[in-house]
């Protein structure tokens, strides 16, 4: 379509503000329904096409520091954290350069670690590609263990959970393409439909997964705080299953679904390069890019967008919600200073129904000149990202329950504190560490809780995941690329000190150089073992996202001012999981090199203990969903409370994440949220009929 | 004519330190890039072929030229034989030998134990810095033209050994960053001290002719536009050559089953696969050598 031509275009069905997993979704979703859709993406669109793709393949390369968004460019008009903006906020000045905070304003007591991309395709342009299902227990931790939130879905039988949430978890699974097994996960108890298969047959488990496999299947850990009490301490299983994951491997021919043409599963081809890159050929570069796009990106859904009813546009950043007439003419409120530029106004007031979007359109990323449109739609979708979806509402002054900037939008702000511990092999073990994709299997044995052996007076549900977090451990195929960003360090430890990672920080012997340094790292980088501990992270009232109307961007936005700790329940989990890991590596036949410090990883203390914990870039709960309007800034539709017809989507609304990986979850919420606005849509569209007044066909009869 | 160790074979190669006016600046760019090939299979442990199989050695080349200047370069690569760097990187260390390594670097479970070590102690800081010292006091000494500008540094200096010492070790910083370079495709930050000497040495280094096209060497330094204007040496920041050089990174050639991370894929489920080394068969072949005797003892 011409740019003229969208442009006089300016009512749609359907605005949605977000180009990545969720609003694509929605947006394809409403389009094969018939309904006119626009799509703004505040970031650019280069990697849609493959020349693009190359693009920021290359960057990539010649990037010094591979972090998760270095493949995309720095885009300073609608910036992602982990690029440097001029002003970083003094407490943030002094850390690490790769520490993604530069765009956020960190007010907390700890910084939030977690990035995110502004970018057609969204985040999950560099997602890791594990899909999850999030365990029974997950959706009640409060109810059950009295921590965290609710979900206010009814889960309550099998009928209903497959109902209400499980069929979406289905159609996700299709949507994404993911490749399983569902016979382990059923045994799990994530899949209940014991007819259910997964699209395509699990990715292959790597060598280093089958050696581990074979050490540690059948046997269990104890989450005990010190060797002291592992003998009373609850046990969890350690055995290896293969994680689902986003990306193509060997279509399931006896696929079938209903919303699925034809019997087999066809996987998904590259963006902008048909018949290409359809399986995971080993690239080991999930993170942050894959060079044969075998991994899904929200870019893939975008191709099958219905193009004669669906518009995407670039480059718009979505500065507010605009809403309607006020229907409760009474409701005023003060200005607050997330009100931004109608700071003037003496009363701001309440409004119900969102009519549309205003948004500034940019050419050049670099430079300020914007200019500013507005649209209106019969349905507004955020869509934007857990943080930009809270950082919207607030700047648009959507009703936040009691009014004194005090409700619950941006807060509960969450993520997946990643605890990560590393060891050496032992010389028969070459574990063939830095191949496939990151991640190809999952310890699930502390992920869903368990009963105290004897009775613990302090525990009222006698599970102790009322005590401290569950995690959901990793072994990661990539070595120790995270913690140390090994192997590059590794070989300029060798060359500039004689140094390796397992030795103090003092050494230095001199330069290591020529075969010896060749056989050192032959020997030691094939020998690289990591776990990864992704801890849960219930909804705290105090964790949240804000706006300080100091903190703005290049285009005049406003910056996420953050708050964020750790509460004593996960760092009690820290503790559990240091322990655990210990028991794993002793099992191996190794030792934990845990003790060395690392600069990568963010320093907390805990019971005398140092402790570093690196972001899950999960961010969720900043638009939570509940029953309690007070409380919850969605319904279980993820529709606003206030605002009937202004949905808000993403992880946002996800009262707790237990230690899932969040993007299938929050695909299926998406397309279960599409489904309410269709019927909603729908049921606007309809001829009004009006009670007590005959029909003018009956009339002519009785007449 | 000739100072220096020359290396053994190596036919086309500059025998002396003075490059071979006869020939065409091509010509002498072939043999510097082949001494440099050379140069940098002794330091990587990688073999000539494999180092010229990347296809990015004359990047490299032109890379250490622009960024420690071509003087530098040319002692390292036409000054100091090959054999003496071998000698350097290989052999077991004097007796009376001043390094001291403060623990064990590594125990490899073999016996290639004792050579690691070894190899670690003698390529320390001190037995290069040394071994280079000693060659350039020889350049410096017998090469007017070239190294001369460095002996006039030294000459106007108080302290001579002092100044040799500090060239010396940007010549140990130059080896250390050429080697990172082939491992991991970038060129590196050089520690504060070198970068430092680098600075103070750069303009008698690299006078205002060397910018010119008719450079005796053919790598000119980076282009001055205004003779008279400072002409300072490079930023000292570390960046990656090319997308090609990352691909190339010699890292990921060390052990069997390696690629870079995003680029040349093994394949659908190669990861699957077992991958092996002469450790893990060692230690298998130690553990089956076990049982046996144990079965035996039975």
């Amino acid at each position: 379509m011409r740019f003229d031509d969208y442009m006089s275009r300016t009512h749609y069905d359907a605005v949605v503000v977000g180009g990545g997993a969720a609003g694509s979704l929605i947006a394809k979703r409403l389009g094969d329904q018939g309904w006119r859709v626009l799509v703004l993406e505040a970031g650019t669109g280069e990697v849609s096409t493959w020349h693009g793709h190359e693009t920021a393949l290359d960057t990539y390369y010649t990037t010094i520091n591979k972090t998760e968004n270095s493949p995309y460019l720095f885009n300073p008009a609608a910036p992602s954290p982990s690029e440097n903006l001029a002003t970083p906020s003094p407490e943030t000045a002094n850390r690490a350069e790769e520490a993604p905070i530069d765009y956020y304003v960190q007010k907390g007591e700890l910084p939030y670690a977690s990035s995110y991309l502004r970018s057609l395709g969204g985040s999950m342009l560099h997602w890791q590609g594990a899909t999850p299902r999030m365990v029974p227990e997950d959706f009640h931790t409060c109810s059950k263990f009295d921590r965290g939130r609710d979900w206010p879905l009814d889960l309550t039988d099998p009928k209903k959970y497959y109902d209400n949430l499980e069929k979406y978890y289905e159609w996700a699974e299709y949507e994404i393409g993911v490749a399983g097994d569902a016979a382990e996960q059923r045994d799990l108890g994530t899949i209940t439909n014991k007819q259910y298969e997964y699209p395509m047959h699990k990715i292959p488990l790597s060598h280093m997964d089958h050696v581990l496999g074979n050490k540690l299947n059948g046997a269990s850990a104890k989450l005990s705080t010190s060797k002291d009490d592992r003998a009373t301490a609850p046990a969890g299983e350690l055995r290896l299953r293969s994680v689902p994951q986003g990306r193509n491997s060997e279509p399931n021919l006896t696929y079938r679904a209903d919303y699925h043409p034809r019997t087999g599963y066809r996987p998904a081809e590259a963006v902008g390069l048909p018949n290409y890159g359809e399986r995971c050929n080993g690239n080991s570069n999930c993170i942050p890019i894959c060079p044969v796009q075998a991994k899904y990106t929200p870019l893939k859904t975008q191709a099958k967008f219905n193009k004669d009813l669906v518009t995407v546009v670039t480059r718009a950043v979505v500065t507010r919600v605009l809403f309607g007439a006020n229907s409760h003419p009474g409701e005023q409120r003060e200005p607050r200073p997330g009100d931004g530029a109608r700071q003037d106004q003496q009363v701001v007031q309440y409004n119900q129904r969102a009519v549309g979007v205003e948004y500034k359109m940019y050419d050049d990323p670099r430079s300020a000149a914007a200019v500013t449109h507005a649209v209106t739609g019969d349905v507004i979708i955020l869509a934007a990202h857990a943080v930009e979806n809270a950082k919207l509402l607030l700047a648009s002054g959507a009703r936040n329950c009691n009014d004194n900037g005090n409700g619950p939008i941006g807060r509960h702000l969450m993520d997946h504190p990643v605890l990560v511990t590393w060891a050496l092999m032992p010389p028969q073990h070459n574990m063939g560490a830095y191949r496939g994709p990151m991640s190809s299997s999952s310890i699930d044995g502390f992920r869903r809780g368990g009963p105290i052996p004897g009775n613990n007076k302090n525990c009222r549900s006698g599970n102790w995941r009322e005590l401290h977090a569950p995690f959901r451990i990793e072994p990661d195929n990539w070595g120790w690329s995270l913690p140390l960003k090994s192997p590059g360090t590794d070989v300029q430890g060798l060359i500039q000190r004689g140094r390796t990672h397992w030795d103090p920080p003092d050494v230095f012997r001199g330069p290591v150089l020529g075969t010896a340094l060749r056989d050192i790292l032959a020997y030691s980088l094939p020998r690289q073992i990591q776990l990864s501990f992704s801890m849960e992270q219930p909804a705290e009232w105090t964790n949240r996202v804000t706006l300080d109307d100091r903190y703005r961007d290049n285009l005049g936005n406003h910056r996420p001012v953050i708050y964020y700790n750790l509460s004593e329940y996960v760092r009690e989990g820290f503790v559990r999981a240091r322990e655990v890991s210990h028991q794993i590596f002793e099992r191996l036949g190794t030792h934990s090199l845990l003790e060395i410090p690392t600069p990568h990883g963010i320093p907390f203390d805990h019971n005398g203990q140092r402790f570093y914990y690196w972001g899950g870039s999960h961010a969720a709960g900043t638009h939570i969903m509940g029953h309690n309007p007070d409380k919850s800034v969605v319904d279980q539709w993820q529709r606003c409370y206030y605002h009937p017809n202004l949905f808000v989507v993403g992880s946002g609304s996800m009262p707790t994440m237990g230690t899932s990986n969040p993007s299938l979850t929050l695909a299926a919420l998406a397309l279960r949220t599409a489904e309410v606005i269709h019927d909603d849509l729908v049921r606007l569209r309809r001829p009004i009929t009006v009670s007590g007044c005959p029909a003018v066909g009956e009339q002519g009869v009785k007449s | 004519m000739t100072t220096i160790e020359s290396p053994s074979g190596g036919a086309g190669t500059p025998q002396t330190g003075q490059v071979d006016t006869g020939s065409t600046i091509a010509e002498r760019d072939r043999q510097r890039l082949e001494r440099f090939v050379e140069l940098s299979s002794v330091l990587t442990g990688f073999a000539v072929f494999d180092l010229w199989g990347t296809g990015v050695a004359e990047d490299y080349l032109k890379t250490a030229c622009c960024q420690v200047g071509q003087h530098l370069v040319d002692v390292l690569i036409t000054r100091i034989s090959i054999d003496g760097w071998k000698t350097v990187l290989t052999s077991p260390p004097k007796k009376d030998s001043p390094v001291k390594t403060p623990q064990p670097l590594f125990h490899l479970p073999d016996r290639e134990v004792p050579t690691l070590v070894v190899a670690a102690e003698v390529a320390s800081a001190e037995s290069v810095r040394s071994a280079v010292e000693k060659a350039l006091g020889k350049v410096i000494e017998t090469n007017p033209e070239g190294m001369g500008r460095i002996a006039q540094l030294l000459a106007d200096a108080d302290d001579k050994s002092a100044v040799r010492r500090a060239v010396a070790e940007l010549l140990v910083a130059t080896v250390c960053a050429v080697t990172e370079m082939w491992y991991l495709g970038h060129w590196p930050h050089l520690a504060p001290e070198a970068y430092a000497t680098l600075t103070r040495t750069w303009d008698a280094l690299n006078p205002p002719e060397m910018g010119k096209p008719v450079s005796s060497t053919g790598f000119p330094a980076p282009p001055r536009l205004d003779p008279a204007s400072p002409h300072p040496a490079p930023p000292n920041r570390s960046f990656v050559i090319s997308p090609q050089s990352y691909v190339e990174s010699l890292v990921w050639k060390t052990f069997p089953g390696g690629h870079p991370m995003g680029a040349k894929p093994p394949g659908f489920g190669s990861w699957a696969e077992p991958t092996t080394d002469p450790w893990q068969k060692a230690a298998e072949q130690k553990q089956a050598g076990g049982q046996q005797k144990g079965q035996a003892l039975r």
